[in-house]
């Protein structure tokens, strides 16, 4: 309870400031579902957030990152959304799920499902 | 039986052979746009992929005057022991699949009427569409006694990984026992925010080993920064941190930390509250700027950055000109971040030649950091964009304060940022 009423206030006061460097202390949580209303974000737009850590279209993957491309639709969603209620604990994805919309996180499903399963390229990396 | 054309054959073809990650062989149209892209760092090297990755028919080309780029992420890394290889690359595989025209030169000059480049060598190029991804240009005369030849030779910043990284590491091991090195952080904004302070905190665990009466002083141009709270509590368990044993100390701008001036021959620092600190390194971090292209060709208009419709990162000044990176006007300065704005370029030009408006951009920064081998941290940032501007909808540090101690996640984060920074390098160059 305590914690939605922080939020609560967060989202009051946090959704007509700009960000500044209180950001860096502090915490800003708008609920993406205010955002409604806005231009729709397109899967890959949506996606395309999520490869600096798992990869070219979902498909790079390491030790820690799994791939994202191929996954069924129905799983990306249902992983995003218990990540996105905490059912499903994560140090990292609780936080990034809470980030988007329901519909985003439909839409970037629809994405990754489209996605070739095979490891992106693999070659190991290219020193200089 | 459709009618397919060669054309849209070949185009077929192109974006098959990429899934099984051949070359990707573009097909010019007589009327193929030319894109030309200003840096082949993070920003400059990720557009150009994404966009030869969702357009085949059109002229990418790269002006970058090094032949090797070596990753910011990470380079903190480098200071204490790790293979700076590691963190780099050439350009050669990019532009091999992703056909990259590859210039290696300097851009003197902007026409924006002619619609033109102008190189170091004398070289004119032709652009439809501009992206200007050059870096953070660095101001050095805010601190009295420094100039770019000191910070080339002595007082390094570091702050461009490469050359001076392994200088500043060399400098740290030749410190005597006992020694003091200073970290100067800029004024808020400049590139990778909790930088100076991964930066102080690997030079400590390091000295714990090697130098363990040595002793950093982070001197400091702001009040607070990101991931106070998390790095003080582990300064405070590991580096006996707020006591007289201390080998961190940070001294911020209230407590008046900013350098005002620094004596390179007696290896002095003045600082904001009149003290004078002596030190075997002084590691002076420049305010961060636009890139000075910028500044010369106007898109800055007299400001500190580069103005921009952050629904597209298009500058306000000019057309068909996008910036990315260090150099535009965004409230944090990040390679998660440039990389994003790389991709919303690619995508709103891609859209534009279909005579389509771009679309709805979404930029995060999820950035992976690390206090020691054992204690990482992780920040979930979400800007949206309303009517060109930002907003900030999310931002987040874990551990939080209110979290119990859990010595798993510390360390799951450390490997996180490790796995991160490899992803991240094949993301931007394979």
């Amino acid at each position: 309870m305590k914690r939605l009423g922080l939020y609560g206030l967060l989202l009051l006061t946090s959704h007509f400031v700009m960000a500044d460097e209180n950001s860096f202390t502090g915490e800003v949580y708008v609920n993406p579902e205010q955002y409604q209303g806005d231009p729709p974000i397109s899967g890959k737009m949506a996606a395309d957030t999520c490869s600096a850590c798992h990869g070219t279209q979902g498909r790079i993957f390491n030790e820690i990152f799994p791939p994202l491309a191929g996954l069924p639709k129905a799983t990306f969603i249902k992983m995003m959304m218990d990540f996105k209620t905490g059912k499903r604990p994560s140090f990292i994805m609780n936080n990034i799920a809470r980030t988007y919309t329901q519909q985003e996180i439909e839409r970037m499903a629809d994405y990754f499902s489209r996605q070739s399963a095979k490891p992106w390229f693999v070659k190991s990396e290219k020193k200089a | 039986m459709t009618q397919i054309s060669r054309r849209e054959l070949l185009k077929l073809l192109g974006a098959a052979s990429i899934m099984g990650g051949a070359a990707l062989r573009p097909v010019y149209g007589k009327a193929a746009a030319k894109v030309v892209i200003v840096g082949g760092g993070i920003g400059g090297m990720i557009t150009a992929k994404y966009l030869r990755l969702i357009n085949q028919d059109v002229h990418i080309t790269v002006i970058e005057p090094d032949s090797i780029y070596t990753f910011c992420p990470g380079s903190n890394d480098v200071l204490v022991g790790e293979s700076i290889s590691d963190f780099q690359r050439t350009y050669q595989h990019s532009k091999d699949r992703y056909q990259l025209q590859m210039i290696a030169d300097r851009v003197k000059d902007i026409d924006f009427n002619r619609k033109q480049l102008k190189t170091g060598s004398g070289k004119k190029i032709a652009y439809d569409y501009l992206v200007l991804s050059p870096g953070p240009g660095f101001v050095f005369d805010n601190i009295a006694g420094w100039s770019k030849e000191l910070a080339d030779s002595k007082i390094l910043h570091a702050w461009k990984a490469g050359k001076q990284t392994l200088m500043l590491r060399d400098q740290i091991r030749a410190m005597p026992q006992g020694g003091v090195m200073v970290i100067a952080p800029p004024p808020m904004p400049f590139r990778c925010p909790p930088a100076p302070y991964e930066r102080a905190s690997f030079v400590a665990e390091w000295m714990a080993q090697h130098n363990p009466r040595g002793k950093i002083i982070i001197l400091d141009n702001n009040p607070g920064f990101v991931f106070q709270k998390q790095y003080i509590k582990y300064w405070k368990q590991r580096r006996a941190y707020g006591t007289d044993k201390a080998s961190i100390e940070w001294i911020s701008s209230t407590q008046g930390g900013a350098v005002t001036q620094v004596d390179a021959r007696n290896m002095t620092v003045r600082i904001q509250n009149g003290e004078t600190i002596r030190a075997d390194v002084i590691n002076l971090i420049p305010t961060n700027t636009a890139n000075r292209l910028l500044i010369r060709t106007g898109l800055t208009q007299g400001k500190d950055w580069a103005a921009v419709n952050h629904h597209d990162m298009s500058s306000l000044v000019q057309k068909d000109v996008y910036v990315i990176g260090d150099s535009a006007d965004f409230n944090i300065k990040t390679g998660y971040l440039a990389a994003d704005q790389g991709k919303v370029v690619a995508q709103a030009i891609h859209a534009r030649l279909h005579n389509q408006a771009p679309g709805q951009p979404l930029y995060v920064n999820d950035c992976l950091a690390k206090a020691g081998k054992d204690f990482g941290m992780t920040l979930t940032e979400t800007y949206r964009e309303r009517e060109g501007k930002l907003q900030l909808a999310q931002s987040i540090q874990r551990p939080l304060s209110s979290e119990p101690e859990n010595t798993f996640m510390r360390h799951f984060l450390v490997a996180a940022a490790d796995n991160w920074q490899r992803s991240f390098r094949r993301d931007v160059f394979d």
